[in-house]
């Protein structure tokens, strides 16, 4: 009777320390399953579908939950405090969130650039040109990334060209879009200029002309993990792919700069 | 009771003082979003609610408020909303659920509320020739409070935590409103500042309880006129951002007065100053001229200012300096209506008359939001400007041909002005 109370004792025993072991023991696995939630920058979409796909080939069973979206919008979704698990942004915007988010590991440049259609037919050939009777811009608005950095560099160039170059760009704008894409869909049929980011440039399709560099503005884009994100370990993963070899070397097929030193 | 608090610019100071230690209920709240939200995993827009709900209890609770300051005195209600208001940030410092916050937020609502309503109402009652200014400094004591301590608000969060500084500057105001309110008494049946009324300033000749205030035509048009002037405010500050990223001159660097800042920077700098400067300064004007010749000069420069800024305001200095022509223009109405209210509906029911009128603030506030629908309807804020300053301009002329009129009449049929020739002429 002993012995099969004994025997029953411990087989419950094992049986209780099995339910609270196993879940726990499992957990490293649990992390490579499921999915991770990100929120990237719409002008980086091209890089960043081919670095999900690097991520998911490296984390098997992981997916990626990616929305592409305008600096604003995911400034917006940090606010509300949603768990997001890692975030692709313009400093601008992750400045302004550090109460939320883990400190954000710079990932990547960009520049403002100016491009035109093939055989240039407004005869832009640099940034004063824009100025110039003929030309039909096209820009962002300035709530997108885009044409705030566009402000910005005309604004700086009017330091020595006089504001008469500000009206006189304003009113060369054919075509004002909210997104990066739309910027440059426009050159070639509504626009025969537009200032854009260094990454958009096709060689097939435009020619770029750079921007002096005393006029031109630099972004830095950052990741991070917000603070209250779920799956922060495989967040944190993602940020050391982009950083590392081979994030830098697809960053680069996409014409980004790498991040400041 | 010391001869000394007879004074009414020793009331006056009571009143600025008390003021500004409700200004930072409403102005320093901002530096304590982050801190909240960090700690408590709230989302921004959940703790910003908060302030909503400040916002409306403070504005449309007024009234009720009021009364009780006209039938109680005003050192006992200054003395419960010290209380108050010292109370909510302590329950601030506290709070770890959005229910407490919001619950703070009521409180501190009622007691931003009574304070803000007695001290207006003191200006108004203790002056007769100088009540325009008095109101005007008045209500200017609401903004400087924060200017003075949003800094030192900053840095004990920083160094001691958002719940300490809650708690600390929660006590010093409440303390502060509290000892001070001890020096407010009741005023006069007549305001015993000696300073003559100009002649030019109407004023009534017997008290008006707040029921015969809600049915006066009288009312109504200031009310509308309130509205109209506040609502193409609030506005023309709200676009001002998009203005200057649309032109392209947000960042431009501006030198004037020997200050150089980024345009769209040194414009908001303007708002605070030049609303500050408005209050007592055009109502001090107003006591000179009449409070609707000002209000006409003031609401018709307010909407050639807003037209003016949509024409011309495209180069960095024009953009500054026509935003502070836009400032200066609408601020005095914090000074100017109350004025005017007690001119017209005299002095015993002054705080609850005016508590009424304030309302039009909060109406106000509610209408910007419409602005927003129509700026993204039309993809441009060039429509919500030009609404903007027409209401300014109907303001202005309803000031000179309508509220005038209107008050001139009725204060001859209650024999407070004499009746005009011309008036005497029909009549035989």
């Amino acid at each position: 009777m002993h012995t099969r109370l004994s025997r029953t004792f411990a087989l419950v025993t094992a049986a209780a320390l099995l339910a609270v072991v196993v879940p726990a023991g499992s957990r490293p696995a649990a992390a490579e399953s499921g999915e991770i939630s990100a929120l990237v920058a719409s002008n980086a979409k091209g890089a960043f579908t081919q670095l999900i796909k690097q991520f998911e080939t490296k984390h098997k069973g992981v997916k990626v939950k990616v929305e592409y979206l305008g600096g604003a919008e995911i400034g917006k979704r940090i606010d509300n405090n949603e768990p997001v698990d890692v975030v692709l942004a313009g400093s601008t915007v992750l400045d302004k969130e550090v109460q939320l988010i883990e400190p954000p590991t710079p990932v990547l440049q960009n520049k403002e650039m100016i491009l035109v259609p093939k055989g240039n037919p407004a005869k832009v050939h640099s940034l004063k040109d824009l100025a110039n009777p003929g030309v039909k811009l096209s820009m962002g608005t300035p709530t997108s990334a885009v044409g705030r950095l566009a402000s910005q560099v005309i604004q700086n160039a009017a330091a020595d060209y006089g504001f008469d170059f500000v009206t006189n760009v304003r009113k060369n704008i054919a075509v004002a879009s909210e997104k990066g894409s739309d910027v440059v869909d426009a050159i070639g049929p509504k626009a025969n200029a537009g200032i854009t980011f260094a990454s958009d440039v096709n060689p097939a399709k435009f020619e770029p002309i750079t921007i002096d560099e005393k006029y031109n503005v630099t972004s830095t884009y950052s990741m991070t993990v917000t603070k209250n994100a779920k799956n922060a370990a495989l967040g944190k993963d993602f940020v050391a792919l982009v950083r590392g070899p081979q994030g830098q070397e697809t960053l680069k097929k996409f014409h980004y700069m790498p991040p400041p030193k | 009771m010391p001869t000394a608090l007879r004074n009414p610019w020793v009331q006056l100071v009571a009143g600025v003082i008390c003021m500004a230690m409700i200004a930072n209920l409403q102005y320093g709240w901002t530096v304590f979003v982050d801190p909240l939200v960090q700690t408590n995993g709230w989302g921004r827009a959940a703790v910003q609610v908060s302030f909503t709900i400040f916002v409306v209890v403070e504005t449309w609770l007024v009234p009720f408020e009021a009364a009780l300051v006209d039938k109680y005195g005003p050192r006992v209600m200054v003395a419960i909303g010290g209380v108050l208001a010292g109370i909510a940030w302590v329950i601030d410092a506290n709070a770890h659920s959005l229910a407490v916050l919001y619950t703070a937020a009521v409180v501190a609502g009622i007691g931003a509320g009574i304070v803000y309503g007695t001290c207006i109402g003191n200006a108004l009652k203790w002056f007769a020739g100088r009540r325009g200014l008095a109101a005007g400094l008045t209500s200017a004591g609401f903004g400087a409070g924060a200017a003075v301590t949003v800094i030192p608000l900053t840095v004990m969060i920083k160094n001691s935590g958002y719940e300490h500084t809650f708690l600390f500057f929660g006590i010093l105001q409440g303390l502060v409103i509290l000892g001070v309110s001890m020096l407010l008494i009741t005023p006069p049946k007549a305001s015993p500042e000696k300073q003559k009324v100009s002649p030019r300033v109407l004023v009534g000749n017997r008290d008006f309880v707040p029921r015969e205030v809600l049915t006066s035509p009288v009312f109504y048009v200031m009310y509308v006129m309130f509205v109209l002037v506040a609502s193409g405010g609030l506005t023309a500050v709200a676009q001002l951002a998009p203005i200057a990223n649309d032109r392209y001159i947000n960042n431009f660097p501006v030198t004037l007065f020997a200050i150089t800042a980024p345009a769209l920077t040194y414009a908001l700098s303007l708002n605070n100053i030049m609303n500050g400067i408005t209050r007592p300064l055009l109502g001090f004007v107003s006591d000179k001229i009449g409070r609707e010749t000002t209000m006409f000069g003031a609401f018709l420069l307010e909407g050639i200012g807003i037209f003016a800024l949509m024409q011309y305001g495209t180069t960095p200095v024009a953009f500054v300096l026509l935003s502070g022509l836009v400032f200066f223009a609408w601020g005095e109405i914090y000074s100017i209506f109350p004025a005017t209210t007690r001119d017209h509906f005299g002095q015993k029911y002054a705080t609850t008359n005016y508590g009424m009128l304030y309302t039009a603030k909060g109406t106000a506030s509610l209408l910007v939001p419409l602005a927003s629908v129509i700026t993204a309807k039309t993809g441009n804020w060039t429509a919500v400007l030009a609404i903007a300053a027409a209401f300014n301009i109907v303001a202005a002329f309803m000031a000179m041909f309508v509220l005038r009129p209107l008050r001139e009449r009725d204060l001859r049929n209650r024999g407070a002005l004499p009746v005009s020739p011309a008036a005497a002429a029909t009549a035989t």
